[in-house]
């Protein structure tokens, strides 16, 4: 099966125009070898190929070709990349929609991208709106094709649609070319060869943010294996752990709150693949990366940085022991075909050492936000030369040596979870609840050392609870922006200088009107008391009403992920789907006490996280 | 200061310091204010940021 030596990938692509052409050439070479895997469904090159190249057959009879978005709503699995692949070949631009998100969500973001196909698999199909336009069930009737990449396809065509959270309240479209992401290809392997080789890799993110689907597309253009994990897999260490241990891969793409998550949990000797591991989204604690590195000597470490608008991973560290003494982990150096400059707040380059704010400039820029020029022209400016620079707004500091080191924002932008968020952009999406006058989100971290957490403090003028707010923002949102806590303040204090008053805002929360105590009744059995001492742990709440909904008070999935670590240390046999479909203490002891639960099978309506 | 709109061949517009000479490639659509106003204008004149030579003719 492995007769086929791997072909050093910056070897491709040299005169390939578009991404669906390389992956040609790659299918063809490596034919039988495995392309793909989720669970028990593995695609061959060849396999892969022939599907991809029967959607696009589809797509093109329903007249769909260059430069038409070709929009796909699927829970991870091997349809996530058929469907990419299916669209490249036809010529079209593709955008994944995120199966978390609420359905009202999806509606605007189906609409915003003027999609003119919508590719579904069974189980989100009654998520979308009455009216959508050509719509595919991607399932075992798709016919296979040969893959016949379109011929006229550029670099400059567009390959994809990105979401990013928007601080006027509307999420922005990042469109990329193809040729970002070719160029992505050949800088990463590039900066991998003289390091290490992988050949499998595992995508424990989503295919929606466009560090899942490059990470996915490094390893799919490389002639390597490509393992997709659930959404519920990568929420579970154990899970996690006994993928790793049944299907071992050399190489993951984590963000560094799920692997400490996770890493609480149990051994992350357990959690690492064999080769290398890549942290990406959001800063890498050194602490981390301490933990990583001695638990694995032998793992290669990489640090990735680059935001949506560079095509996501376009700076990359090989992390040393040594680093891990440091108050920040580097982000490094820049991938080929990237340019950087460092720039001070008069627009003139500032010393190595001296902080800056970071241009991205080169073969790795989007083309800017779909539908909006005023904002493209605000983020991507031009050099004396009239070179193209996207404005990160991220401030870096760069050694003698080249070596770059994020400090923070320029602006109120925040990373939660690896999630990139506006707090503008739920700001607003508050001011259209009913009786909220005011509202300011922060991030907050509730203890040392843990994540950043989103908090919304907010002026009501009604008798709104925070709870009926949340639930509001779960409707509109998706996960991510949902703040954990919902604080409700007499008035947001401002400072002689015009800024919220932060610390007095604090002092306020902490004193509120009134206590922050559970509302309903409390716990009554004792499987109720124990699930609700969980919740208050996960929540550091210091009690839970039997009735209060997790996502309501806080919770989140990474907080359903230690609730889960610990009912199974007294329920081994209980699964996290169970969890995520009783969203009260109530409703989850009562499926506890009933055994294995069984009669309360996953139903779509059902699933609260 | 004062900002001109500019353009390149490609069709896609930026903000130019209306004092410095325009680097090669770009010309001035004659728009000239704040950098808000420029802004604004770039939102009206400029429709698809996608570059002219792959931007379909319909849209």
């Amino acid at each position: 099966m492995y007769a086929a030596p791997l072909t050093p990938p910056s070897e491709f692509s040299s005169d390939h125009r578009s991404v669906a052409s390389l992956f040609h050439e790659v299918a063809e070479r490596y034919g039988v070898r495995p392309a793909v895997r989720h669970g028990d469904t593995e695609l061959s090159y060849r396999q892969l190929a022939s599907a991809a190249g029967g959607l696009a057959s589809w797509l093109r009879e329903q007249g769909i070709g260059r430069g038409d978005v070709v929009a796909t709503l699927v829970d991870r699995s091997v349809w996530s990349v058929v469907s990419i692949l299916g669209a490249w070949s036809a010529g079209a631009v593709h955008v994944h929609l995120e199966p978390t998100d609420p359905d009202t969500r999806i509606a605007a973001l189906l609409t915003a991208t003027g999609a003119r196909a919508v590719l579904v698999d069974e189980r989100n199909r009654s998520r979308l709106p009455r009216r959508t336009p050509v719509l595919r069930v991607l399932d075992g009737s798709l016919p296979t094709a040969p893959y016949e990449p379109a011929p006229e396809t550029q670099p400059q065509d567009s390959a994809y649609l990105v979401f990013t959270s928007g601080s006027t309240g509307v999420p922005k479209a990042v469109e990329v070319p193809h040729g970002p992401v070719l160029n992505h290809h050949v800088g990463f392997w590039r900066y991998l060869a003289p390091i290490t080789t992988p050949r499998s890799f595992a995508i424990a993110t989503t295919f929606a943010a466009d560090l899942g689907l490059i990470s996915a597309f490094g390893a799919i253009l490389s002639g390597a294996r490509l393992d997709i994990y659930d959404r519920h897999t990568t929420l579970d260490a154990d899970a996690l752990a006994a993928e790793l241990d049944k299907h071992p891969v050399d190489a993951v793409t984590y963000t560094p709150s799920l692997l400490e998550a996770l890493a609480a949990e149990r051994d992350i000797a357990s959690l690492l693949p064999r080769r290398m591991a890549v942290v990406a989204g959001e800063a890498f604690p050194p602490r981390l990366a301490a933990a990583m590195l001695k638990a694995r000597p032998d793992l290669h470490v990489f640090n990735a940085y680059g935001p949506s608008e560079a095509t996501i991973e376009m700076m990359l560290h090989h992390v040393r022991e040594e680093d891990t003494r440091r108050a920040r982990i580097p982000v490094g150096k820049a991938i080929d075909g990237v340019s950087l400059r460092l720039l001070g707040e008069d627009g003139e380059p500032v010393p190595d050492g001296a902080p800056g704010i970071l241009y991205v400039g080169g073969r790795c820029l989007a083309h800017g936000y779909r539908g909006d020029p005023e904002l493209t022209a605000r983020k991507f400016v031009r050099d004396a030369d009239g070179e193209r620079f996207y404005r990160t707004d991220d401030l870096m500091v760069r050694d003698s040596e080249g070596v770059y080191e994020y400090l923070g924002r320029a602006d109120r932008q925040l990373k939660v979870r690896g999630n990139r968020v506006e707090p503008g952009e739920i700001e607003s999406a508050l001011l259209t609840v009913a009786g909220v006058q005011q509202a300011l989100v922060v991030g907050e971290e509730p203890a040392p050392d843990a994540p950043t957490e989103l908090v919304a403090y907010v002026v009501t003028a009604s008798a709104i609870t925070p709870e009926e707010i949340s639930r509001h923002l779960r409707e509109r949102l998706t996960q991510a922006l949902v703040p954990s806590r919902i604080s409700i303040v007499p008035a947001i204090p401002v400072t002689v200088n015009g800024k919220a008053d932060l610390a007095a805002l604090r002092a306020t929360a902490a004193h509120p009107a009134a206590p922050d105590r559970p509302a309903g009744d409390l716990p009554r059995t004792d499987t109720e008391r124990f699930v609700a001492a969980l919740w208050s742990s996960a929540l550091g709440r210091p009690e839970v009403g039997r009735d209060e909904r997790f996502m309501e008070i806080g919770g989140d999935s990474f907080k359903a992920l230690r609730v889960f670590a610990g009912l199974r240390r007294t329920y081994p046999a209980m699964t996290i789907d169970q969890l995520f479909q009783h969203p009260t203490v109530a409703t989850l002891a009562a499926a506890l006490d009933g055994g294995n639960a069984r009669g309360t099978e996953p139903s779509a309506t059902t699933v609260e996280l | 200061m004062t900002y001109t709109v500019v353009v390149n061949d490609e069709e896609q517009y930026s903000l130019w310091p209306e004092a410095k000479t325009l680097p090669a490639g770009w010309r001035t659509t004659g728009f000239s204010g704040s950098r808000e106003e420029c802004l604004d204008h770039v939102a009206t004149v400029w429709t698809d940021i996608r570059p002219k030579s792959v931007a379909p003719a319909a849209s």
